[in-house]
């Protein structure tokens, strides 16, 4: 025991205070940071020979609940993909509109029938008969509208799947040059907290994307899989590929090689079967959202536009036709073909005899597509077939959609499907945002405390202060005995 | 570092949280009362659209239906009233033609007969009578008079009559003229279309044929009869009388059949009327069914409101008071 001991032994307090405080202030100043893990100071006692020699910082710890986390991540990935797909149905069940707004597809149809019903009553009236032309118009643009909302989705889901690989590709690359530089230092003893701060932030970036499995290896470098167990960072990066289209349209798919598929170093991914690649992420959202749910929507405002078409292209209806001539809805100007059928909600138009502009007259829904000149004016047999037509219950030609129904019923069923599976998709929404939230309010929880912090720093000061009086009465002890020697 | 610690980021979150769903809240009920409407249709019907579109497309139906209806009204109106106009017009003619031809004096039988082809023409014109744009009489033409003039008619009837041998003879030429199906009146008068106008659409598939046309038998017996008697004036003196008795017959025939035609559009006009008034009350009934769907109740809406607000200010509250609940506050 010597004075020399006693002043080594404080300076080791001051020393260990000092990086007590660095850790405090760093934990303060990241009180709102993301992905970082509190960090605690290790104090030991420092032995010499037999006998204690102050203290010393034996490391960093890095606090992190990794499960805790993991299960976060997962919870992110499933709340991405149900809000991929609750807002595209919101938007496509907005975009049909509900019947009681004026500009939806119900209330369309409604209006055209009731046109075509003033116009019936009155013949020889041109403007209803003009009104009735203008409603048919009316319905079949509200279809196209549907039909080019609905490849506008498909496209926006396409740029976006380019953004979200690009993103996933950057910071698996990333987080491959961390891994690097944790390798090396903690080889060289290093502390990596604040690497392995980086990888979390990045790691949280990918997890919304993709639904992800982590763990490090012995050498502390992070090893990242899908929950499919697709290695996305294994030693080495993984590369996503995928080419954003320039446009999208209802004929093209990845079957017909019109989209580009997504793939994992080059081998292409199946994101259907039994264990579907990226299940459950926004990324695999985003594909359905191209490939499966846009599509279905399509096929079926595509079975509803020829069921359309095809009522007024009945046998016997329009004498004045050929048989193989189109009636009042047409195929771009053709009559539909059931061979045909993708994509006619975008091709579906007012046959051009009874549109003026386009060298037809109204009249012609009076007395038959094909007249060459007007009837007597107060005909209205037609009228009430086409009428009857729109009410006749029919079977859809194609798509899954009920027996037995009027046009009306056509377009109400084809609503309420896209409404219920909306009520769901935010029903599963509902469920797995309050999971996340209380999983992300479970990692918080494990975040800084500055309540905690500055009781430290209470310590951390008294220890100072204490380790400094040492100093100082160490300093007087010394100076005595050398006013002693005087 | 102990476990028992609580993040801050995590009270922050959980008042972020409910900050934000209450404010959510808040701007839903706000819209839903002043719209008084529900602000997502879709989750208010449990995305079942069946109801509400079948709503709305009755309604949508109802009114124009509320619109044919009176269309189909006041065309039926104006051909009862064309109707009782001739029915005025040849009320009593018959039996004073009767008493004349069989008892009075030639002379006042011309009297009486001096106006009988202004008769046949007043009668002809009242059945080519336009009303808004539409000849009432006229079939599936209802652009074209459905007959030519009375003068006209009596035209083309003379040189027939001239030819005739006897009283009797003239007699049989006229009303076949009139009455047969391939007779004069139907090939030279007739203007109107080839057949039935338009019916009335009273309601979805409720059609009824509310129309009169001139060629209507009891109508041809009308003008059969008014032209025999403005005929009979031009007729040699001795066959006045015979031709005149035939008029009255005719003519007797003719109001019969007439008064029967206008029972039958009387009956239309009261389905006319029976629809208007079903009309509106489906509309009424139609309207209250579709704001049970569409509508937010009121009450419900303020009195969520009410508890949003007091829920808000508490949340305000509670985060002002634990901000400053912090050991950085008292370290000083």
């Amino acid at each position: 025991m010597s004075i020399s001991s006693t002043l080594s032994n404080a300076l080791s307090g001051l020393n260990v205070a000092a990086r007590a405080s660095d850790i405090v202030s760093s934990n303060v100043a990241n009180a709102m940071t993301d992905g970082y893990g509190v960090r605690s100071l290790s104090v030991s006692a420092r032995i010499i020979g037999n006998a204690g020699a102050g203290a010393w910082v034996s490391g960093v710890t890095r606090h992190e609940d990794s499960i805790l986390i993991g299960h976060r991540r997962r919870a992110e990935a499933e709340a991405g993909f149900s809000a991929i797909q609750s807002q595209y149905l919101a938007r496509l069940e907005g975009v049909i509109g509900t019947p009681n707004h004026p500009g939806s597809l119900a209330a369309r149809a409604a209006y055209f029938t009731a046109a075509m019903t003033e116009a019936a009553s009155a013949p020889q009236d041109p403007s209803r008969l003009g009104a009735a032309v203008g409603a048919a118009v009316d319905l079949a643009s509200t279809i196209n509208a549907i039909s080019a909302h609905i490849q506008d989705q498909r496209k926006e889901a396409d740029g976006a799947i380019g953004m979200a690989v690009q993103k996933v590709n950057t910071d698996i690359a990333a987080l491959a040059a961390l891994n690097t530089r944790i390798r090396q230092d903690a080889g060289g003893g290093r502390d990596v907290s604040a690497l392995l701060d980086a990888q979390a932030q990045l790691v949280d970036g990918i997890a919304p994307l993709i639904p992800l499995e982590s763990r490090r290896d012995t050498t502390g470098a992070l090893q990242l899989f899908s929950a499919d167990g697709q290695a996305l960072l294994d030693g080495r990066p993984a590369t996503l590929g995928f080419v954003p289209a320039i446009v999208v349209t209802a004929d093209l798919s990845v079957a017909n090689g019109g989209l580009s598929a997504l793939t994992l170093n080059g081998r292409p991914l199946n994101f259907s079967g039994i264990t579907p690649a990226f299940a459950g992420g926004r990324l695999a959202g985003l594909v359905a959202q191209r490939d499966t749910w846009a599509p279905a929507a399509q096929q079926s405002l595509d079975a509803l536009a020829r069921d359309l078409a095809a009522r007024f292209d009945a046998p016997g209806l329009d004498p004045s036709l050929a048989p193989d001539q189109p009636g009042l809805f047409t195929d771009a100007g053709l009559r539909a073909d059931p061979a045909n059928e993708t994509g006619l909600a975008g091709r579906l138009k007012v046959n051009a005899a009874v549109i003026p502009q386009q060298g037809g007259a109204h009249w012609r829904l009076r007395d038959g597509l094909g007249a060459a000149a007007p009837g007597l004016s107060g005909e209205a047999g037609f009228l009430h077939a086409q009428i009857d037509m729109l009410t006749a219950l029919r079977s859809a030609p194609s798509g899954g959609v009920a027996t037995g129904r009027s046009f009306a019923g056509m377009v109400s069923d084809h609503l309420s499907g896209v409404g219920q599976a909306r009520q769901a998709a935010e029903r599963d929404q509902a469920h797995s945002a309050a999971r996340l939230n209380t999983l992300r309010d479970e990692v918080l929880r494990h975040g800084v405390d500055t309540d905690a912090e500055l009781q430290r720093l209470l310590q951390i000061e008294q220890m100072f202060a204490a380790n400094a009086r040492v100093v100082s009465a160490a300093q007087e002890m010394v100076d005595q005995l050398i006013g002693m020697g005087r | 570092m102990s476990w028992t610690s609580l993040g801050d980021a995590a009270r922050l979150q959980t008042m972020q949280q409910d900050g934000t769903r209450l404010r959510q809240e808040l701007q839903r009920l706000t819209s839903e009362l002043s719209t008084g409407q529900h602000s997502d249709l879709g989750r208010a019907t449990g995305g079942d659209f069946g109801g509400l579109s079948a709503m709305a497309r009755a309604l949508t139906l109802t009114q124009t239906f509320a619109r044919t209806i009176d269309a189909a009204g006041f065309a039926a109106d104006a051909r009862q009233t064309a109707l009782a106009r001739i029915d005025t017009e040849i009320d009593g003619l018959a039996p004073r033609l009767l008493s004349l031809a069989t008892g009075g004096a030639l002379h006042d039988l011309g009297l009486l007969l001096a106006d009988g082809p202004e008769r046949l023409s007043q009668a002809v014109a009242t059945l080519n009578t336009h009303v808004a744009g539409v000849s009432l009489f006229a079939g599936n033409a209802p652009d074209r008079p459905a007959l030519i003039t009375g003068e006209a008619m009596l035209d083309a009837l003379r040189p027939l009559v001239a030819g005739a041998a006897s009283p009797a003879d003239a007699i049989a030429t006229i009303e076949d003229w009139f009455l047969a199906a391939d007779g004069g009146y139907a090939l030279v008068a007739w203007q109107g279309g080839t057949g039935p106008a338009a019916p009335a659409i009273l309601g979805e598939g409720q059609q009824i044929d509310a129309a009169v046309s001139a060629l209507d038998p009891a109508l041809r017996s009308v003008l059969a009869g008014l032209a025999l008697s403005a005929l009979a004036a031009e007729a040699p003196a001795q066959d006045q009388r015979a031709m005149v008795v035939a008029a009255a017959a005719r003519l007797e025939n003719g109001e019969d059949a007439l008064i029967a035609l206008r029972a039958d559009l009387g009956a239309t006009q009261a389905r006319i009327e029976e629809a208007r008034v079903t009309t509106q009350a489906a509309r009424a009934g139609f309207e209250i069914e579709q704001a049970r769907l569409t509508e937010a109740d009121p009450y419900r809406t303020a009195t969520d409101l009410q508890s949003v607000q007091a829920r808000l200010e508490t949340l305000y509250l509670l985060t002002a008071r634990l901000s400053r609940l912090s050991l950085t506050e008292y370290l000083s």
